[in-house]
């Protein structure tokens, strides 16, 4: 028995070395982890996050690589859940991954803060969700619009272009939709834009009525609709069921084709902030662009979804040209970002601000015929 | 007592294993698996034994992962109150839901559990103030003897093992008891435990508060490790994984419990590519291996030594 | 409260009382001929929905067509249940066989996830046009779809348990099913008929209630629960009884809403499930005793 144990133990310490010497020989790839609902409610954003993800570190290695290293990705699906994600968070850390990718949800973000303190890894999260960047966590980073710019956008638009004296706004009760509703009421004060009714859905219910008819009891001029899930689709179409006119500016969460296409018709006319108006393609975006339609048509059109996977390996791809082989730098390298003009819009970054895009990226489209088609850009 | 030496074996594995483990990520799924033991355990004490089914078992778990949370991070006690708290706390809710309701059929209780499991839910979404919603309660420190953190793969392996060794053998020494024959006689025939004098709905309500005070237990566990809870991790699918891994173990058999748990947590491993079409596997798995042998894989283990049992008897001694 | 609240909140209960009395029927029949709890139950509903939505959207079916196409695949599936799970079981008990329904509802829920997504799936009312309003309250049209339907086929279903000879075997087999078999019933039959029909109600409540609420993969359990609460509710082993444990249930949720954020309305109609078993175990209208010895494991 004891020569059996030696043998296992002497077994076990070759294949330790011979894995480590393995491991060694992998330097020349850079890793990238990347934290996405792959599965579970939330799947539906996280796949083409993920298929845009590959695409741009396939681009990417096929156009030199980051200075001659090639993007290895490590993907880990998150099940849209929270407590999956802090532990992909720590797993991808002991891979030795330069920077992670994701979450997806504002909650899971907040979830995995604590974690990245642990780990000295950074994120770039694709929350818009506030309060992510206002925790003083070095390690945080935002690769997509603040919902503070996007509600003033939408407050902007409501009073400027659409001419309404005052708002009423339906929100789900996630972190997502609670802080914008906290934003929403402080610029709207700003603004003298009166709220004359609020009312909070239930994430993920499948009835809004109760809710409508309390908001349109009080007769709005616009409502706002911020959330996402299908909640979002099914607030549409109660809002016509129960015979609203009143014209509605819809969060980010809201502009996605499964939500305007599963609306129906409810859904035609509908104003949404967003980060592309995919009736149009920029300079920026042409390459992801070009890719896409060879892949899937010539009238395929770009989703949020594809731009910021890309837009945020590029972000990575950047900052990781700066700091060389030493991964502590990678903070330092997303600090130094300044005017990275990608498919998003620009991209700024600072020691003191996280943010990423400003007012500047924000879009409103509206749904004509089932489709998005931009109003306007930048507020 | 075989099972006692089976136990001792098993044990001394664990022990050792750490050696032959490599990733922390293998150790987060026996991590995992421990807490799931604790959790179906208390299952099984309460179905195979009591004859009782619970959907809710995820609220309890959940009431003990917030009572560690809270307790830890908005009042700032030291963790070990916290574990202790979130044992007691779910016991009692269960001692006092149960008293009531364990009077009526196996099947009532299963939906009035998955309610309290659904209303609990509920609350931990609605109660911002206290366990902040969807946002959950992150940075919940970990227990610490020194330098030693529940936090690091490796001692939660040892933790939680040693936690769920020690459920193991409890369990096993209850059954062996006066109050685990009770609990049997109770079990195959309520009017002839009622006849022998045994106080049925005061034992049923004590079966289930154990079983309650035992996902309390895995919940603090959960809490200390992952440091993070939210809402998400105790829904009612939670329940129904762990009711389906404890019929596929082997619903009479606190054995079958431990397989049931094993395989609930790594069977999404070893399936992890199907992504969404994992619960086509599960499901599959549950139809099928009930319909073959009810009494799960513990049943078809039975089958194989009374087969063998028969071999024998027929060769010549 | 307004009497034009009042009135909106006693609509909202109404129809959805009508789909829990629909579920809870369906639970009804199977436990009459079995003694098991259909887990699966929320299910049939949800895929009656979702596979109508499919039959008028990609197959581009008219309504009634699909309705009808959707009913009866529900109900085939609930044969196919009973025939390749339920009567194979033979060392079981009436726990085996709630577990092997459970296993199945998650089969088809993460079936559905599969096929169709997450997201809810629509097709239009029955009947189009704005709703009536009946003193300052909205009336969907729909809604009196669901509340008449569901009706008529409860005043169906109780001909048909005192009037046809399939529907009282399915009594007798309630009452008492050894009795029920010396008599000369197929038992066996019976049991799957009443799967069937239970789908095929299920079905029926799921294409009602789609216009008004969307078809969505996860809706399954909940509803499940719903249904079991408007048994409970009313008093087990009755038809009559969950008919009005659903009207109750939904009445109940509906207030709930009026008063409190609509979160808490789940929980509150489970709650007082919950509160309403403790009290009174029988249900309102008093159910069946322990009239056989139920199998332990």
């Amino acid at each position: 028995m004891k020569t059996l144990s030696i043998l296992r133990s002497g077994c076990l310490l070759a294949g330790l070395l011979i894995s480590a010497g393995w491991a060694q020989s992998q330097e020349d790839s850079v890793k990238i982890g990347v934290s996405e609902p792959l599965s579970g409610p939330a799947s539906s954003l996280g796949v083409p996050v993920v298929e845009s993800i590959k695409t741009a570190a396939e681009f990417i290695n096929n156009n030199g690589g980051i200075d001659g290293r090639k993007i290895e990705l490590v993907i880990r699906d998150d099940q849209s859940r929270a407590d999956v994600a802090v532990q992909n968070f720590r797993r991808l850390a002991e891979e030795g991954v330069y920077g992670v990718i994701g979450p997806n949800q504002g909650s899971n973000a907040l979830a995995v803060a604590p974690v990245l303190l642990e780990t000295k890894v950074p994120m770039c999260g694709f929350q818009n969700t506030i309060s992510i960047t206002k925790l003083g966590n070095p390690y945080i980073f935002r690769c997509q619009t603040s919902d503070s710019d996007n509600t003033r956008a939408a407050l902007k638009f409501a009073s400027e272009k659409l001419g309404a004296k005052n708002v009423a706004v339906l929100y789900t009760g996630d972190a997502y939709g609670t802080e914008a509703f906290a934003a929403l009421e402080a610029e709207a004060k700003e603004m003298n834009i009166p709220i004359v009714a609020a009312e909070k859905l239930n994430y993920g219910a499948s009835d809004t009525t109760a809710e409508w008819t309390k908001i349109l009891g009080a007769q709005p001029e616009a409502v706002i609709l911020w959330g996402s899930g299908s909640t979002m689709s099914v607030a549409l179409r109660n809002g016509s069921q129960l015979g609203n006119t009143a014209p509605i500016i819809g969060a980010q969460g809201v502009a996605a084709a499964a939500i305007i296409e599963s609306a129906g018709a409810a859904a035609e006319g509908v104003y949404m902030v967003t980060l592309n108006a995919p009736d149009q393609v920029s300079p920026e975006q042409k390459p992801l662009s070009d890719i896409y339609k060879e892949r899937n048509g010539e009238d395929y059109k770009l989703t949020i979804y594809d731009i910021i996977g890309w837009d945020a390996v590029h972000i990575f791809a950047e900052a990781i040209k700066y700091a060389g082989e030493d991964r502590s730098k990678v903070v330092e390298g997303l600090e130094k970002t300044q005017g990275l003009k990608l498919a998003g819009g620009t991209y700024n970054y600072a020691p003191d601000s996280h943010e990423g895009l400003g007012s500047d990226s924000v879009w409103i489209v509206q749904v004509k015929d089932g489709e998005m088609v931009g109003v306007q850009k930048g507020f | 007592m075989r099972q006692f030496h089976v136990l001792l074996a098993l044990l001394v594995a664990w022990l050792l294993a750490p050696l032959a483990i490599q990733t922390g990520g293998t150790f987060n799924l026996f991590i995992f698996a421990f807490i799931n033991l604790v959790l179906v355990v208390g299952l099984a004490l309460l179905f195979g034994y009591a004859g009782q089914i619970s959907l809710g078992q995820a609220g309890f778990y959940g009431i003990g992962a917030y009572m560690a949370a809270i307790l830890s991070t908005r009042m700032e006690l030291p963790p070990f109150i916290g574990l202790i708290a979130a044992i007691i706390v779910p016991a009692a809710v269960g001692y006092v839901i149960g008293r009531p309701v364990l009077r009526l059929r196996g099947y009532y209780l299963a939906m009035v559990t998955a309610a309290l499991g659904l209303i609990l839910h509920t609350i931990f979404v609605e109660w911002v103030d206290v366990t902040g919603g969807y946002s959950g309660i992150t940075g919940i420190p970990a227990l610490s003897i020194g330098s030693l953190t529940a936090r690091s793969p490796l001692i939660m392996y040892y933790l939680s093992g040693a936690v769920a060794f020690m459920v193991m053998g409890l369990a096993l020494r209850l059954v062996d008891t006066a109050y685990g024959r009770a609990m049997r006689t109770m079990r195959e025939s309520d009017m002839a435990a009622r006849a022998c004098g045994i106080p049925t709905s005061k034992l049923k309500a004590e079966v289930f508060a154990l079983s309650a005070g035992m996902s309390g237990l895995a919940g603090a566990l959960y809490a200390q490790y992952v440091g993070f809870v939210s809402p998400e991790s105790f829904t009612i699918d939670a329940s129904i994984n762990l009711l389906l891994a404890l019929a596929v173990g082997g619903v009479s058999s606190l054995w079958g419990a431990a397989f049931g748990a094993f395989l609930l947590t790594f069977m999404p491993e070893w399936f992890h590519e199907l992504q969404n079409a994992y619960g086509l596997v599960l499901g599959a798995v549950v139809v099928v291996m009930l319909t073959l042998e009810p009494r799960g894989l513990w049943g078809i283990l039975l089958r194989l030594r009374a087969l063998l049992e028969k071999r024998r008897q027929v060769a010549p001694a | 409260m307004s009497s034009a609240e009042i009135l909106q909140l006693v609509i909202t209960g109404l129809t959805v009382g009508s789909i829990y009395a629909l579920v809870g029927l369906g639970f009804n029949l199977i436990f009459n001929a079995t003694d098991v709890i259909n887990f699966a139950q929320g299910e049939f509903v949800v895929l009656g929905g979702i596979l109508t939505a499919v039959a008028i959207g990609t197959v581009g079916l008219p309504l009634w067509l699909a309705a009808i196409v959707a009913i009866v695949l529900v109900a085939a599936l609930g044969a196919l249940i009973d025939f390749a799970a339920i009567s194979r079981v033979k060392r079981g008990s009436v726990m085996t066989l709630a577990m092997i329904t459970l296993g199945l509802a998650v089969i088809v829920k993460t079936s559905l996830l599969l096929w169709v997504g997450p997201d809810p799936l629509y097709f239009d009312p029955f009947t189009p046009g704005p709703p009536i309003r009946i003193l300052g309250a909205v009336l969907q049209l729909q809604a009196i779809w669901v509340i008449g339907v569901g009706v008529l086929v409860m005043i169906a279903l109780k001909f048909f348990f005192s009037h046809s000879r399939m529907g009282r075997e399915m009594l007798a087999c309630a009452i008492d099913r050894e009795a029920a078999q010396l008599m000369g019933i197929n038992v066996r039959a019976t049991v799957r008929w009443s799967f069937i029909l239970s789908g095929a109600l299920g079905a029926l409540a799921g294409v009602l209630i789609t216009p008004l609420t969307n078809a969505t993969y996860d809706q399954g359990f909940t509803l499940a629960l719903k249904g079991f609460a408007a048994c409970a509710l009313g008093g087990f082993g009755r038809a009559s009884s969950a008919i009005l444990g659903g009207f109750a249930l939904g009445l109940i949720e509906a207030a709930s809403v009026a008063v409190l954020p609509s979160g808490l309305k789940d929980s509150v109609a489970l709650s007082v499930l919950i509160l309403a078993l403790i009290i009174r175990p029988a249900g309102l209208l008093g159910g069946r005793e322990e009239r056989r010895h139920t199998q332990a494991m």
